[in-house]
């Protein structure tokens, strides 16, 4: 009798272990079912938070390039204001000039009251990317990134690349539009077209430097121009004469003139901004057609 | 006597030290000198005088460093170029002079290798508290006969 008692007993021990056992399996099954929802749930939170905060931040970038590019807006119609050159100081008004030699010569003469340059002698569209010019600290093309926002950018290029093969001066030229357009997204960007050149050094062809090479940049850097919505300044037409040279007399090089050729070039470009219709301006969502 | 050495030694001695005192000053203006180097000095090309902030531009200065500055230079097909900088930083302007010259020999040695030896044979002269450069034409002992002159 009491074996039977205890056999029972024994039986019934097992069976409530076994069912603690079956208990605790379901209990940390479903612990475990728990877990994964809430970290899913935690996921799908951060998700949408990770998607509204992007599209805050874009929003808010569009936003300050657009409250930027309003602010920077000269007025519909500015009053011309000739300085003593006869050279438009409204025109030129806070704007900015990058290039080669051209640009530095133009430093020498003072000719615009309210205008920054970025240049150096022999500067190509590869060096703007990564010399500084020879007091700054940072690339050329940096100097457009310093915080300062233009309302016009004119770019000298071409000179120094007449020797260069292929297509390789026009590629990297869009590169620099490209980056200018990305640190100044409000200004209307200028390509400057190779100045003319004396007969004695079309004639020497250093580097291929010759009056035939110059037009057919020129005709290049137009083409740009009209592909990457900026605008193309002919300043070869304002300095040759008429037989394409730069006369003789203009320059001690044949190459880089003097204040009155600057002048000549400065009243070109400030006559475009008369005679043709701007293009549209760099991206920004509902600016105003000019 | 003795009243009588004393005095002799007093006066000679006031002698000496306005004759031998450090003058610090140059008296000339940078306009002047600048102007007195355009005009005698052999060029290149006829001088354009510079605005005093091109040129402060030109050697990385600004107006706080500087009490008076004036200048001339050529075209950039060539390196001729006078500045003259008064100034109670001696040390900065001479470095930052030091630095322009040495971008003109960079930049040049490549663009128009000929102009090198005016480079080579460039002047920069400290008179008191001013800084005179002038690049030209001319050797160095021929230009400092004639800044001479123009500091005087």
């Amino acid at each position: 009798m009491a074996s039977k008692e205890r056999i029972k007993d024994i039986k019934k021990r097992k069976l409530v272990r076994e069912k603690t056992r079956k208990h605790r399996i379901y209990l940390i099954r479903r612990c475990v079912l728990v877990l994964i929802a809430i970290g899913l749930i935690i996921w799908a939170i951060l998700g949408i938070k990770g998607c509204i905060n992007r599209v805050k931040l874009e929003r808010a970038r569009e936003a300050a390039i657009l409250a930027a590019s309003e602010a920077l807006k000269p007025t519909p119609t500015p009053a011309p204001r000739y300085n003593d050159y006869g050279i438009d100081e409204t025109f030129y008004n806070n704007t900015v000039f990058l290039g080669n030699s051209f640009i530095e010569g133009m430093t020498v003469y003072d000719l615009l009251e309210n205008a920054d340059y970025f240049s150096k002698i022999g500067l190509t569209v590869s060096q703007v990317m990564t010399e500084a010019t020879d007091m700054g600290n940072i690339p050329v093309i940096e100097e457009l990134n310093a915080g300062k926002k233009y309302y016009k950018v004119f770019l000298m290029f071409g000179e120094n690349e007449v020797g260069w093969i292929g297509d390789s001066f026009f590629k990297q030229y869009k590169e620099v539009i490209k980056k200018v357009k990305e640190y100044q997204p409000q200004a209307e960007i200028y390509l400057l077209a190779i100045t003319a050149i004396s007969k004695k050094v079309s004639e020497e062809n250093v580097d291929n430097l010759n009056v035939d090479t110059v037009k057919y940049y020129n005709t290049k850097i137009k083409e740009l121009a009209s592909e990457t919505n900026t605008i193309f300044a002919d300043l070869f037409s304002a300095t040759a004469g008429v037989d394409d040279f730069l006369p003789d007399d203009a320059a001690t090089d044949g190459i880089h003139f003097g204040e009155d050729y600057y002048i000549k070039c400065l009243k070109l470009i400030q006559d475009i901004n008369r005679e043709t219709p701007k293009p549209e301006q760099s991206p920004a969502p509902s600016k105003e057609q000019k | 006597m003795k009243k009588i050495l004393l005095s002799l030694t007093v006066i000679i001695s006031a002698f000496l030290f306005t004759a031998c005192a450090n003058n610090t000053e140059v008296k000339k203006s940078a306009e002047e000198i600048a102007a007195s180097l355009a005009m005698n000095v052999e060029f290149s090309e006829t001088m354009n005088d510079l605005s005093q902030r091109v040129l402060l531009r030109k050697y990385g200065l600004d107006e706080t460093m500087v009490t008076e500055a004036a200048g001339y230079s050529g075209t950039k097909a060539v390196v001729d170029e006078i500045a003259v900088f008064k100034t109670d930083n001696l040390d900065k302007v001479l470095e930052n002079v030091d630095l322009h010259i040495e971008s003109q020999k960079t930049n040049y040695s490549s663009y128009a290798p000929n102009e090198m030896p005016k480079l080579e044979a460039s002047v920069i002269h400290t008179a008191g508290n001013c800084v005179i450069v002038c690049v030209s034409n001319e050797d160095t002992a021929s230009v400092m006969d004639k800044i001479n002159i123009a500091v005087e």
